[in-house]
């Protein structure tokens, strides 16, 4: 079936598809010749050089292969030949005009732009102004040219001219009016090679068509995906393997990093002796039960584990069930029942760096509110006829190291309790009533309508809500960091007790220059998180089939 | 008739598009406007990434295995023939960026063919090093920078900054290694390759000592003696010290006598002052299970298991500006907002005399030069400029910090002017008196060190372990840290 044609276009006439089609198998030719010679250049040179030089042989090796199959496809006149023609050129002019922006100078430019931004800003509001006048008939038309007026003059405000000549300027340059020429090729190529000839003379389908749309239509998103997610995260993976500080020459290490950080011993201690007298040597003690004493090359991660582990088990469910709770309280029609869901949620609005500054405030030991209360209400305890006098203490909440990772557990379930009440009552308001209704027809009370009813019927949203706050939690950092900034390393806590996997990676890569540590950390805590999420899916999966 | 709505929706993505690239356009402007306006560089400027323009290579070498980049393309040159260089300090208020500022715009000001672009780094606690480490790796740092003397040592073995000892002896506008406190050079010009004080890493951009902060309210309503009285006569020692805090922590039981925050420095000074030390005398190991470590501990921990001190980890600060503290152990950079905050009869006093005499810090931190900033010369004399008399004096007069040069006293003078705290002679005399310089580790590493002591110091004030569990097993972590 051949694809769907659409109205012919003015470009179809100068250049018939067969030429174009030719034109096409000439262009890969010249891509991938230049992309050859680009993986040659990068592997013999010196600069750039390991991960980034790789990535970019990878690329080049990936295009050339890309441009051989196409150029098959086009020589046989066949669909995949068209599917190369547009993604190559396409992601060819997205290449080219970013590393051309770049060398003008561009991005750095856009911060410079935010300053002279705030110039335009009144135009701006004039246009927008008269734009929103359009809808009235007797001005549209002033309206019109006052909207087009006022965006020039935004633009002119903001220093278009002068950035119009600099542009111009720079693109005198051989390395950038080349980019300038491979950006405008390659664009024309894939807009021109998606006309209905073109498609119709390389035996295009609706199908492939469609393929093509999809592809297109995503591609802002999945390149910015690749850019900014992917690609780190696969640098991640190498880095990982190396010992490297981010400044010098990478030292390939293989897996030693993952084993260093996984290498554990068991060992039996008497009473009063010592882990190091009975550990093997580079092994520290991590924990010991009874007169087993559990050894580790690097205690510090281990603890770290042991802590966000803890951490979960207390913070998840006091993060979740309290906003079961309260999103059943906020299910009601009373009166005034919005403005408590908006209070609830706020805390899940602040960020987190100003919510943790506020919650080390309250929890000053000497001068905080939060043990003022307590002492208050000591007092006002004490004042009661008939009871005992009670003391309120000075707990030392971020000071005791038995204390502060519970700190570190109210401050994330304040947070986060609103946000995942919001979910909750989702869930509780798309449960059909009439299900409820029967069962109090058949005579369920409150208790069994909720254990019966409603749970099951809230299990895909318990899923996201327990797996949402799971993860969340496992990352814990900038709450730690900033309800702790005084320890060593930053966010750890007294005695260690609120480091967390990510704080010690983060004093790993960034204050101890060890960046593939780190990354091999990273990547522990990648598949400690994945494996909550995958056990969850499983229970979600099985509840599911329960039912 | 309506037209078709197609054709308008085309309409206006075109007119997006245009918008689009017009705005892309204007960010070029922005920039060159930005360069062309702005003579005294308040705002860095970002320009200037076109390739044909010439590269010059550094002066002086960076460490073989360090990836060569340029520091950033700001350094560039501008299309007049001007220098821009980046500079960046830590400071520790919105007082100290200001005065910086004007630094910056006085020096650039007097210096024809270079443009200065300052830029205020983060506070301590949001990570100015971290931030600085990763602009390094991705060659976008300054080409001039301020760092923690701690960290000169890491900077220096990673090839990030430049050995500026060359320069310095070709240079006119050098005041020679005299010119600043000698413990403070002597670890500023290690050479580690040839294991002499022939490098120079950089200027000391100001030092800084403890004090005792006193509540002299309390201190009077508690019948105490003066600590300033008792220093005056050399009677201030750590049985005085402890008998004042008693009296002001008798009075109420929201009251402490003494506090103090819980960073490397703090117990650093109890085993000084006791005649001991963090690192062996050659700074090659852990020397903090000596018997007089040990003792300097045990007075430490004494103040907090009598529940005397704020406690251990807590942010001693806010008590002490509230007025319910006695004592309050920390450095001059806390005078300013002592000075903003504090409603009582306040002043300071030095730090007393321990088992092992006088004793406190030499806090400084050092102006370096990036070791791949495309103008090393230029950013060299920059370095001298901004540690010359006039901006010593200029910053003198901010009271945050102690000027560094010790060759010009009217500096000092200006210090000692800025009052309250009436008692400035304090930080003068604990930086006179036997102190100990906040250094680099050349054998060691300083990150991993502090990491490993601090629990371990948590656990002894907190009674998790004993003084004699401490003195067994705290340097055996503590030793690994060294090469």
């Amino acid at each position: 079936m051949t694809a769907t044609t659409t109205s012919p276009s003015r470009w179809s006439g100068a250049v018939s598809a067969p030429t174009w089609t030719t034109a096409m198998t000439a262009w890969h030719v010249v891509h991938l010749l230049g992309a050859v010679a680009l993986a040659v250049v990068v592997q013999q040179g010196e600069d750039p050089s390991g991960a980034v030089a790789a990535g970019l042989v990878a690329t080049a090796v990936a295009f050339a292969a890309g441009d051989v199959a196409t150029i098959i496809g086009l020589r046989r006149r066949r669909p995949s030949g068209l599917l190369g023609t547009v993604v190559i050129s396409y992601l060819t002019a997205v290449g080219s005009t970013a590393l051309l922006l770049q060398r003008t100078g561009v991005f750095t430019g856009m911060d410079a732009l935010g300053e002279s931004f705030a110039r335009g800003v009144p135009f701006l509001l004039l246009a927008v102004l008269a734009f929103a006048a359009t809808a009235w008939p007797p001005v549209a038309r002033v309206a019109r040219w006052v909207a087009i007026g006022a965006i020039g003059a935004m633009l002119l405000a903001v220093g278009l001219l002068p950035g119009l000549l600099t542009f111009l300027g720079r693109l005198g340059g051989v390395v950038e009016l080349g980019l300038l020429v491979v950006a405008v090729t390659s664009a024309f190529a894939a807009f021109r090679s998606r006309r209905n000839d073109v498609v119709v003379h390389l035996r295009g389908t609706s199908s492939s068509s469609a393929t093509l749309d999809g592809l297109l239509f995503v591609s802002p998103n999945a390149l910015g995906f690749l850019a900014f997610f992917a690609g780190p995260l696969l640098f991640s993976l190498w880095v990982s393997l190396n010992d490297w500080d981010a400044f010098g020459t990478p030292d390939f290490v293989g897996l030693a990093n993952y084993v260093r950080i996984m290498s554990l011993t068991v060992a039996t201690a008497e009473a009063g002796q010592l882990g190091n007298e009975v550990l093997l040597n580079g092994y520290t003690e991590v924990l010991r039960l009874g007169n087993i004493v559990l050894g580790a090359q690097d205690p510090v991660f281990w603890k770290s584990i042991v802590n966000i582990l803890v951490f979960a088990a207390l913070a998840i469910p006091l993060s979740v069930v309290p906003a079961l709770g309260l999103a059943s309280l906020l299910n009601s029609d009373a009166p005034g029942i919005k403005v408590f869901r908006a209070i609830y949620f706020v805390p899940s609005i602040a960020g987190v760096v100003a919510v943790a500054l506020i919650w080390r405030q309250l929890f000053n030991a000497t001068v905080g509110w939060v043990n003022y209360l307590l002492d208050r209400l000591a007092v006002a305890w004490s004042a009661l006829p008939l009871t005992p006098e009670l003391v309120a203490g000075q707990p030392q909440w971020l000071s005791d190291n038995s204390l502060a990772l519970i700190s570190l557990v109210i401050v994330f379930a304040w947070q986060y309790v609103g946000f995942n009440t919001v979910l909750f009552l989702a869930g509780l308001q798309s449960i059909d009533p009439t299900l409820t209704e029967a069962a109090m027809i058949d005579g369920a009370n409150r208790w069994q309508r909720f254990r019966y009813i409603i749970l099951p019927q809230l299990a895909p949203t318990t899923f996201f809500v327990v797996a949402s706050t799971g993860i969340l939690a496992l990352q814990l950092f900038g709450e730690a960091v900033v309800l702790f900034p005084t320890y060593t390393p930053v966010g750890s806590g007294p005695q260690g007790s609120t480091l967390t996997p990510v704080v010690y990676l983060y004093d790993q890569g960034f204050r101890r220059f060890a960046q593939g540590y780190a990354s091999a950390v990273a990547w522990v805590l990648f598949l400690l998180i994945f494996a909550f999420t995958f056990v969850q899916f499983r229970r979600q999966r099985a509840d599911v089939e329960g039912v | 008739m309506s037209k078709p709505k197609g054709n308008t929706m085309s309409r206006y993505r075109w007119l997006g598009l245009v918008l689009v690239l017009a705005m892309l356009a204007a960010a070029c402007g922005s920039e060159v406007s930005t360069d062309d306006a702005e003579d005294g560089g308040d705002t860095a400027s970002t320009e200037d990434t076109t390739a044909d323009e010439p590269e010059e290579e550094p002066a002086d070498e960076p460490a073989d295995d360090v990836e060569e980049e340029p520091a950033d393309d700001a350094a560039d040159e501008s299309g007049d023939g001007e220098v821009t260089l980046r500079w960046r300090t830590r400071p520790d208020n919105q007082a100290e960026i200001e005065v910086y500022s004007e630094v910056s715009e006085t020096v650039d000001g007097e210096w024809d063919g270079v443009t200065l672009a300052y830029e205020p780094g983060g506070s301590e606690t949001s990570s100015y090093q971290d931030v600085l480490r990763t602009e390094i790796a991705a060659g976008t740092a300054p080409d001039v920078f301020w760092i923690p003397g701690t960290d000169v040592a890491d900077f220096a073995t990673r090839g990030l900054i430049m050995d500026l000892r060359d320069m310095a002896e070709s240079s006119d506008a050098y005041a020679g290694d005299d010119a600043y406190y000698s413990q403070v050079m002597e670890l500023l010009t290690v050479s580690p390759e040839a294991g002499d004080n022939s490098a120079l890493w950089g200027l000391p951009r100001d030092v800084s000592a403890f004090a005792l902060y006193l509540n002299m309210d309390l201190i009077a309503e508690a019948g105490a003696a003066d600590p300033r009285e008792l220093a005056a006569n050399g009677e201030w020692d750590w049985e005085a010290f402890r008998e004042v805090a008693d009296a002001v922590a008798a009075l109420d039981p929201q009251i402490n006598g003494f506090g103090m925050n819980n960073w490397w420095a703090n117990p650093g000074y109890w085993i000084n002052a006791a005649g001991g030390s963090f690192f062996t005398d050659d700074r090659t190991g852990c020397a903090v299970d000596t018997d007089e470590a040990i003792q300097g501990l045990e007075f430490m921990t004494g103040l907090y298991q009598d529940g005397i001190a704020v406690p251990y980890g807590e942010d001693a600060e806010p008590p002490f500006l509230a007025g319910q503290v006695g004592m309050f152990m920390n450095g001059r950079w806390a005078t300013p907002g002592t000075r903003a905050s504090a409603t009582f009869d306040w002043d300071v006093v030095k730090l007393p005399d321990g088992p092992g005499g006088p004793s406190n810090w030499l806090f400084w931190g050092a102006y370096v030069v990036n070791a791949n900033t495309e103008h090393p010369e230029e950013a060299f004399e920059l370095v001298t400029r901004l540690t010359d008399g006039a901006v010593q004096g200029t910053i003198a007069e901010l009271g945050a910090n102690i000027p560094s040069r010790i060759d010009d006293p009217a500096v000092i003078d200006t210090f000692l002017g800025f009052t309250p705290p009436e008692n400035n002679q304090a930080f003068i005399d604990g930086i006179s008196e036997n102190p100990v310089a906040e250094g680099p580790l050349w054998q060691g590493d300083w990150p991993a060190f502090d990491s490993a002591l601090a629990p371990q110091i948590e656990a002894l004030v907190a009674g998790d372990v004993s003084l004699e569990d401490f003195q067994a097993t705290a340097c055996e972590p503590l030793d690994a840290t060294f090469q």
